[in-house]
């Protein structure tokens, strides 16, 4: 336990307190000089100053080089909720002289910022990217703990249509935005995706696709770097590959047409701009909704309808959804499918199935545009049916539940499945279709078929040739099918069924 | 020049003592050139009168203290400082605390440096105060009569922690979010004991704790300017005072503790460690009656006048050097390594894994299993038993000494080897083979709150203390082997859930092997 002398202790104290003292005090000069001469913009903006004293030939050039100096130059827009430094380093932006110079120093290219000086808008409003680093790397912010990575120059025009329609800028300056909504539209994404309450409800809404980031977003199988970009445009090219047992198609799109729907869809914010801002076709367009449209109802089936129905001619087998499609523009559908069944089951759709509801407050169309796509639906290709007249006075309160039973489970259900809940063929017990077919529909379906479609005529000798007394049944048991079935997940649209219960 | 008035010369006299009459002024006192000087210096200065004016040369032995108490202590230093420094460009509000973070580390002249200071040292202060605590411990530096300074020093701890923890949600990012979310969880989780024993209806505890915490059901701006509250006035004088209590009581315990006849070459004789009332030979002829509440005309400390040091400037220089070091140390990591800072927070968009700040992993993970067990619990019981070591250990012999001798630090390996064993146990035998949820889907919580892993090794522990009682008759070898076990456990779990949980608290033999979301 002997101790060294205490003037030892001191002495070592002392030198390591000198030692200890000098390392500081040289982190510190070095952390100074770090920051206060080696920063990115300061060495940036020397080498923009040589620029100038080289492109000094004239008094305006010299006047432009006395007045440069070496400052932090940011764009600060409150209105924006912007403080962008970007100008830090790309000293040049507004200097037509610099075009013969590498990045940073060149100039914007275009006519850009006459229109969109950085002063009242900034960089990163159009451009992404973290406007407050002040290094390039952490202003690109890619791989960076930043939700607004830079966009890729090719899909800038996304950030017009945070203010414009895409239409009021096609070709002045962001073709490829309108190109991808005018794809959004004429490739029928609003049959399955809403935008601006106005689409099918499959897919998931896509009015603020534009802001998800990317951990919003699976990134396991996206091979190009991980941002919502890139997401979108391997997504476009095989929705399957960027998330499994996704419920959407391959659109089937070329590489342009790729690049502009992700423009388009890039555009999709829900920004709060000050009205100021916004362009005064982008306020029309919001205040009138833009619909009802005029578009005819071949167009409007095209759009919302075509993607899942085809022509609607023949009940065509779905690979995909691995479903039969209901031919809703055969001729022996529409002869018996009168207006009123057409308008309700488009405007409620199939709850529980693909078929979603399009009335105004579900799909957004506007009871006007229904009913054009049901005389488009009803101006089948197809027109003259030998459609057969059910035998009137049939007596459908004379079926018999059981007997039904036993003839669904024979002839039905390897299509429709047990209990009518639908499979390859439609579900019938399915509570909208309950509600808005007639008897004389389920039994004229049964007994003479679908044409075109996988549904035999029951009532021909070489499908069994059922009596009407077993038809009756057969509907008998399909009621009572809508009874249980519909008393459970969707309460109100029986409710207000007032047709008569057994 | 010669006609000069006197009136002038005296002026320029005092001009020209202006220096030395002004250091005068300041210090109270001139330069000490004696011994007695300079304890008077100490005396006649507020700050440094929380130091003794001389002390025994072995509190300056650095393989006993390692200066951690200082360490610790200028740490606080260095992060008072640096926070006020933040304090003046930092906005705590939602909307603005993360772009005044950013612009802290962009374009504040300095603040990047300053905010990664004060990050790192943050960080060295938890460490330190744990060594520190260790320090105390194995030294047995808790016995009589510094029982309540080791209880003060276990809150001094609690408050270190708990400033780390506020200060976490200041820069609203994701981190920030989230850790504090998962605090908050913690916090309410009486309610799984409470859900368990169909109580909750009667009162929720484990809500109003969590509401009390945040001011809100969720993390947000109230929770938010708590925090800073809490973070940049609250804790911090609670600290300050803590801190002082806990030196002065040092000093009034007699100084840091040492083994009895500790020789020093200071003076001329062995240490007695009694405590003698001593007339030293240099002291004034006049004397004080110490206010009537001392007996005797001196103060009565187990230490001779011959024995000691001034502590002025021998342990003072001894300090700042400590200071000094840890400054550099902070420095260093400073310029290297830039305090994170993950995207802004986004209550949409949940960490995962949300990871609590390192120093709470370990409780994270035995919150895996039941979050009141591994958050409430378990650190409860930890922190009482810590506090009751000083009272139910009360071995006055082997003071001062690492590990109290050799069959101490027997103890303490074999220890060490039986805590790793089990603790590693127990996070192999989950990962590997399930849990009761597992093994019985449909097992009540209750089972789960009182049978997992945490509560196991916490059993297991004890029993491993028994059992050094019980082998060795010694109540400060079972000390040695609970606390040998706490600080074990403490690390394998930290360790484990640092390094070796990924999304999900899933077990990954490294971060690189988590899975793309």
């Amino acid at each position: 336990m002997s101790l060294p002398d205490i003037k030892t202790i001191d002495q070592r104290v002392k030198v390591w307190l000198l030692v200890a003292g000098l390392l500081t005090i040289g982190v510190l000069v070095v952390a100074a000089v770090r920051e206060n001469l080696l920063t990115d913009w300061r060495l940036h903006q020397r080498e923009y100053r040589r620029i100038l004293a080289e492109k000094a030939t004239d008094q305006q050039g010299k006047d432009v080089f006395d007045r440069f100096d070496l400052r932090l130059r940011q764009a600060v827009v409150p209105e924006l909720g912007v403080v962008d430094r970007c100008l830090s380093c790309h000293t040049g932006i507004d200097d037509p002289r610099m075009v013969d110079v590498p990045q940073p120093y060149r100039v914007h290219p275009g006519e850009m910022l006459n229109i969109h000086p950085p002063e009242r808008f900034g960089c990163t409003v159009c451009h992404r990217g973290q406007g407050a680093a002040v290094t390039f790397a952490e202003a690109k912010a890619e791989g960076f703990y930043w939700d607004y990575p830079l966009l890729p120059t090719a899909l800038t025009e996304s950030s017009c249509g945070q203010c414009h329609t895409p239409t009021e800028l096609d070709g002045r300056g962001a073709s490829t935005l309108a190109a991808g909504a005018r794809l959004f539209e004429d490739r029928g994404c609003r049959g399955c995706h809403q935008l601006g309450q106005r689409g099918g409800a499959i897919g998931p809404a896509l009015d603020n696709e534009g802001l998800k980031i990317k951990h919003q977003l699976p990134m396991a199988s996206v091979e190009g770097p991980h941002t919502v970009a890139q997401w979108l445009t391997e997504h476009f090219q095989d929705p399957q590959k960027i998330v499994a047992g996704s419920q959407m198609k391959t659109p089937g799109l070329n590489h342009d047409e790729i690049l502009a729907l992700t423009t388009f869809m890039l555009a999709q914010q829900e920004r709060d701009f000050p009205r100021s801002y916004i362009s005064p076709a982008y306020h029309a367009a919001l205040s009138l909704q833009d619909r009802p449209s005029d578009l005819s109802g071949e167009e409007l089936y095209g759009r919302f309808c075509g993607t899942c129905h085809g022509a609607g001619e023949i009940g065509r087998y779905d690979k995909f959804y691995k479903k039969f499609m209901p031919a809703i523009r055969s001729a022996s559908f529409l002869a018996v499918a009168d207006s009123a069944f057409l308008t309700n089951s488009i405007k409620d759709g199939r709850p529980g199935t693909l078929m979603p509801g399009w009335s105004e407050d579900k799909g957004g169309l506007a009871n006007e545009e229904i009913a054009r796509i049901v005389g488009y639906l009803q101006h089948a290709s197809e027109t003259s049916v030998d459609a057969p007249a059910p035998p009137s006075a049939l007596r459908f309160e004379s079926g018999d539940r059981d007997r039904g039973r036993v003839l669904y489970a024979q002839l039905c259900a390897g299509c429709h499945a047990p209990g009518g809940i639908g499979d390859l063929a439609p579900a019938l017990a399915n509570p909208s279709f309950q509600k808005y077919s007639s008897n004389e529909l389920m039994y004229a379906t049964i007994a003479f078929g679908r044409r075109n479609t996988a549904m035999p005529a029951f009532r021909a000798p070489s499908k069994g040739g059922l009596s009407d007394q077993a038809i009756i049944d057969l509907v008998a048991y399909l009621r009572s099918l809508g009874d249980r079935h519909g008393s459970q997940p969707t309460q109100a649209s029986i409710q207000d069924t007032t047709g008569p219960q057994p | 020049m010669t006609t000069r008035s006197p009136g002038l010369g005296l002026f320029w006299r005092n001009v020209t003592a202006l220096p030395s009459s002004l250091k005068e002024s300041f210090s109270r006192h001139s330069s000490p050139t004696s011994d007695r000087a300079r304890s008077q210096s100490i005396f006649a200065n507020m700050f440094l009168h929380i130091h003794s004016t001389r002390v025994h040369p072995h509190a300056l032995r650095l393989t006993y203290t390692w200066g951690l108490g200082v360490a610790s202590a200028a740490l606080f230093l260095i992060l008072t400082v640096t926070g006020v420094l933040l304090m003046i460009y930092y906005k705590p509000s939602t909307d603005l605390a993360y772009q005044s973070i950013k612009d802290i580390h962009y374009v504040v002249p300095t603040g990047r440096f300053i905010r990664n200071i004060h990050r790192w040292a943050a960080q060295l202060m938890v460490i330190t105060v744990i060594l520190h605590m260790a320090r105390v411990f194995f030294t047995g530096s808790y016995k009589k009569p510094r029982e309540f300074n080791w209880v003060i020093g276990l809150g001094l701890f609690v408050l270190t922690l708990a400033l780390s923890f506020t200060g976490y949600l200041l820069p609203w990012d994701q981190l920030a979010y989230w850790a504090v979310t998962i605090g908050a969880n913690i916090a309410a989780s009486p309610t799984e004991f409470t859900d368990a024993l169909r109580l909750t209806h009667l009162f929720n505890i484990g809500a109003f704790q969590k509401e009390l915490l945040l001011g809100a059901s969720e993390v947000g701006q109230e929770a938010l300017i708590r925090f800073y509250v809490l973070h940049v006035m609250i804790l911090p004088i609670l600290l300050a005072v803590g801190i002082s209590v806990h030196i002065w009581r040092v000093r009034k315990d007699g100084g840091l503790s040492r083994p009895d006849g500790a020789t020093t070459t200071a003076g001329k004789g062995v240490g007695t460690g009694n405590p003698v009332p001593q007339s030293p030979a240099s002291a004034p002829t006049k004397t004080y009656g110490l206010m009537c509440v001392v007996k005797g005309r001196t103060p009565a400390t187990n230490q001779n006048q011959n024995e000691t040091v001034p502590s002025w400037p021998y342990l003072l220089r001894a300090e700042l050097l400590v200071l000094m070091v840890f400054t550099l140390i902070s420095l260093v990591l400073a310029y290297f390594l830039d305090a994170p800072l993950k995207e802004m927070a986004n209550p949409a968009v949940p960490e995962n894994p949300a990871k609590a700040p390192w120093y709470f992993l370990g409780l994270q993970e035995m919150v895996s299993y039941s979050a009141f067990i591994g958050g409430v619990v378990i650190p409860a019981v930890a922190m009482i038993g810590l506090a009751l070591i000083p009272y139910l250990d009360r071995e006055r012999d082997k003071v001062g000494v690492w590990f109290s001798g050799t069959a101490g630090r027997l103890v303490a390996w074999r220890s060490l080897a039986f805590a790793a064993v089990s603790a590693i146990a127990m996070v192999a035998i989950p990962v590997n083979f399930g849990w009761l949820r597992n093994w019985f889907p449909a097992i009540p919580q209750i089972w789960i709150i009182f049978i997992n892993p945490g509560t196991i090794l916490t059993a297991l522990y004890a029993l491993w203390s028994i059992y050094e009682l019980r082998r060795s008759g010694s109540t400060r070898m079972a000390a040695i082997a609970l606390f040998t076990c706490f600080m074990v456990g403490f690390i394998i779990l930290t360790t484990v859930g640092t390094v070796f949980r990924g999304p999900n608290w899933d077990f990954f033999w490294w971060p690189s092997q988590w899975p793309v979301h």
